[in-house]
């Protein structure tokens, strides 16, 4: 028995759900920065927003890595986006670019899988942040998706 | 007034749909791509039986049919 979204407006309604309650609970801040704090307090994490993805992709200075299990990957994802899921990352390394920056995505705005790629390969020498939001924002706001 | 509070209580299903912390964690997944409950149910970190509880919460504001079969 297969699931499966039949309106996917409801990726923009979750999205107006998160500013509403990031905005208005205070709550959240707090358990948002626990959730993507960094092991290193010096080291600030400052995810990559969708404008600054858009450019860096445009200048060609951005390569996209995606963290999520291969079958959501397959069903659609980021444009030239290199795919390694999490428990993989390890053996991937030399997939990955040290040339260029890398901004590292998954399954949305609180999805952890992305963060946790960014915290190893960070020990490991790459420049890499997380994108602040994830594949379903990226084709809910009409962007290119393969 | 009782139609109205019809269509009231009607819109507050897709709420409801929405108001359960385990239900956007099946909704962020379901986002992705279409899946099986064991797999819906593995990525929210929930039990098959209690994620099946949950996607009949979405039917109910009919987010989530379950087709007779799988498509593609």
């Amino acid at each position: 028995m297969i699931y499966r979204l039949t309106d996917e407006r409801i990726v923009t309604l979750m999205s107006l759900l998160r500013e509403v309650a990031e905005t208005n609970l205070a709550e959240m801040e707090r358990l948002v920065s626990r959730l993507f704090g960094s092991d290193d307090p010096n080291d600030t994490l400052e995810a990559v927003s969708r404008d600054d993805l858009l450019a860096g992709l445009r200048e060609g200075s951005v390569a996209l890595l995606d963290v999520r299990p291969h079958e959501e990957f397959q069903a659609g994802h980021l444009p030239d986006a290199i795919n390694t899921p999490l428990d993989e990352l390890e053996t991937m390394l030399d997939a990955l670019p040290r040339d260029r920056d890398i901004v590292a995505y998954c399954r949305g705005p609180y999805c952890v899988l992305s963060h946790e790629a960014v915290e190893r390969l960070r020990k490991l020498g790459f420049r890499v942040r997380r994108f602040d939001e994830g594949f379903p924002e990226w084709k809910a706001a009409g962007l290119p998706v393969q | 007034m009782t139609s109205r509070q019809d269509l009231l209580d009607t819109l507050a299903q897709v709420g409801k749909a929405l108001g359960s912390g385990h239900r956007l964690a099946l909704l962020e997944r379901l986002a992705q791509s279409e899946a099986s409950v064991e797999t819906l149910a593995n990525t929210a970190e929930l039990t098959v039986g209690n994620a099946s509880a949950h996607l009949q919460h979405l039917r109910r504001a009919d987010l989530s049919p379950q087709p007779a079969r799988a498509s593609r």
